[in-house]
Formats: structure tokens, sequence, C-alpha cells
């Protein structure tokens, strides 16, 4: 059963890795760049927005194959 | 060994070629221990100075910079088991060496050693040789753009499922080395969360500018244009810099015609051997000085 959620996890990874890699680690960076030239934001999409920058990104990544942002 | 040099210029066999590269080979290459570890040790000190306010981080993105493009050489010399030398019992030393040094990088010993390999064994092969595509392009700008795309479609994947398919060995030790790429994607999407800018300027950055300075200096300057063959497919080449900021890859030649001499003893191996270099056409070798212990070799 474990063996199996392992198997599930790494295939996921590997199809979905560069998407989960855009929202977490761009979606980060983009959010701490926002707060270093804007300071900090109260509004709801000005805190959403660099999350979706980052998996726009990582769809981008997967789809047009631009490894180069992991 | 000025002896066996001096004696070889009568005798050009390769027999007596290979005599004279045996005394060059086996020791442990301390200094590529050294250099593994000690730029290690410079990118987590440079990270504890940023996050602590202790040096800017612009300061810290450029040391990381300068120690992560010293990160490959190390574990290349661990992939050819240059850090064990002839000491069978230190294996384990390559593989250990070789995956710390790496840690910039975030890349997996087995993949590399793995790919680096068939890159040995099947040089300039369009087919085979996983550094063709960023070797065989038009200038160094795309050799480093290039290197940044090879997992992407249509890269160097196709290459590694041939190669897989054809050897159940090179299969498996990049599924070995799989769960270290997916231990270092997850490291830096987690460093990421709690140190963000850190994170693009200290690792990330320094990382892609690494690979493609690496990809420029290791397989496009010695490889490019070059056919398939032991003797032709590697060239001595200048860029107008001295050797040592090149890491010493306009001498390139030398490690594929032996790949088992370590890189700090490849100069006097290449004075010794200058007369087969010469007798065997290898690209560049009639421009090579006499002496290249601690020269610079500008203009070779």
């Amino acid at each position: 059963m474990f063996t199996k959620l392992l198997e599930l996890f790494f295939e996921h990874i590997t199809n979905w890795g560069l998407v989960w890699f855009g929202v977490v680690f761009w979606g980060s960076i983009f959010n701490a760049a926002l707060f270093f030239f804007l300071g900090g934001a109260n509004n709801l999409v000005l805190i959403v927005l660099p999350y979706l920058l980052g998996l726009l990104l990582g769809l981008m990544g997967k789809f047009k194959g631009w490894s180069w942002i992991n | 060994m000025d002896q066996l040099a001096g004696d070889s210029q009568a005798n050009l066999s390769i027999e007596e070629e290979r005599k004279i590269a045996r005394t060059f080979m086996g020791r442990i290459e301390w200094e590529m221990i050294v250099i593994g570890l000690g730029q290690v040790i410079v990118w987590v000190a440079t990270w504890g100075l940023v996050v602590n306010n202790l040096i800017p981080l612009w300061g810290g993105f450029i040391i990381a910079t300068v120690s992560t493009a010293c990160a490959y050489l190390p574990s290349h010399a661990g992939q050819h088991g240059h850090l064990s030398g002839k000491h069978q019992n230190l294996d384990w030393l390559n593989t250990f060496i070789s995956q710390i040094s790496l840690i910039p990088l975030a890349q997996s010993h087995h993949i590399l050693k793995a790919t680096h390999m068939k890159h040995h064994a099947h040089t300039n092969d369009p087919r085979k040789d996983p550094d063709y595509r960023h070797s065989h392009v038009d200038n160094w700008l795309q050799s480093a753009i290039q290197i940044q795309n090879q997992t992407g479609e249509g890269g160097l994947i196709e290459v590694v499922e041939k190669l897989s398919k054809e050897d159940s060995k090179f299969a498996e030790a990049l599924e070995k080395g799989g769960l270290v790429g997916f231990l270092f994607f997850f490291a830096q999407m987690t460093v990421a969360v709690i140190y963000p800018l850190e994170t693009l300027l200290l690792w990330w950055v320094p990382r892609k500018l690494a690979v493609s300075y690496l990809g420029i200096i290791f397989s496009y300057e010695p490889h490019k244009d070059l056919p398939i063959g032991r003797y032709k497919d590697t060239r001595f080449w200048t860029n107008g810099l001295p050797r040592f900021i090149n890491h010493s890859m306009q001498i390139h030649v030398m490690h594929h015609m032996y790949p088992r001499i370590c890189h700090f003893d490849e100069p006097k191996a290449i004075e010794a051997l200058k007369p087969f270099m010469i007798a065997r056409g290898i690209p560049g070798a009639e421009k090579i000085p006499e002496k290249l212990r601690f020269n610079p070799t500008i203009s070779i």
C-alpha cells in the first residue's frame, strides 16, 4: 500500500513537478520580490498574484518544455 | 619520467604511449578532495553570513557564483575514480566527495557519472553523446543556453532513453540518481519558502551561471565541430584567458586520451606525451608549449 502510494507520488512529481516548482519556488520568489519593491500587501489579489504567476510559469515549463525553470 | 619521455622520441608506438601514460595514474587526487569540500564549506558559510545579515545578498551572490563554478570538477574527479586512486578500499570517497561537491549544483553523482561515461564512450556521436547538443552549436552563447534545456522536450531525453534501452546498468544508475534528484527538487522548494530571495541569488542563479560556464569550457570549446575518434574528438584550445580560469579545460585532450590520469597531473603528462600527441595528429597539439606546469597557456 505504502509502496503503491510512493509510486503514485513519484509518478505525479515526474509529470507535474515543474508545475509545483513554479507555484512553490517561483511563487515564493515573486512574492518576496513584490514585498521587497512594494512593501507588505493587505490586498488579497497582491498576495495571490505572485503564486498565480508562479503557476503560470510552471505550466509554461511543463507544456513548452522550459526545463530551465527548475 | 624524463628518461621515459626521452626514450619515447624514437618509439612512438601505442604500447610506449600507454607505458608513459600509466606512470601518471593511480594516485589519490587530494587536491580535488580539498576543492570539493572547500567550495561546499564556502557555499554553506555564505548562506550563513547572508541569512544572519553579516554580508549583503549581492556579496553572497558573487561568492556563491564563484564557489558553485568550482563544484563540478571535484565531482568529475570522483566520477573517474581519481579520489581513491588505486586504493579500492577508498572507492566510497569518489561517490561521497562527488555528491557533497554537487550540492550547490543540485545534481546527482550517479546521473552525472552515468552520462559522463557515455560521453567518453561516444564523444561527438549525435545519437549517443549526452553532451552533443551543447557541444556542437555555432557559438558559446548557444552552448550556454542549450545546456539549460537538457531535460526539455526533444533534448537529452531521447539520447538517455536510447542508452537506457541498450545498457541496463546505465538505466539503473539513472534510477538510483533520480532519488537524489527528487531530494534536491524538494530541498530547493522548501528553502525557497523560507528564504526566497536568498535561494534565488545564492543557489538558483549561481547554479545556472555555473552550468552554462561549465558547458562552454568542458564541452563546447574542446569538442565543437570535431569528428568521432580517439585522437580526433578533442582539441587544444584557448580563449585568451589563463588556463586556471578555464579549469584547465584548454588541455582537456589529455583527459580524453587517458581519463584515468588525474586533472592536476595532466600538464606534466602532456609534457611527456607531446611527441605522441603530435604524431597522432591531435588538433592543436603542435602548438602546445614545451612546459605546461604553472604556465597559464594563454596562447596555445
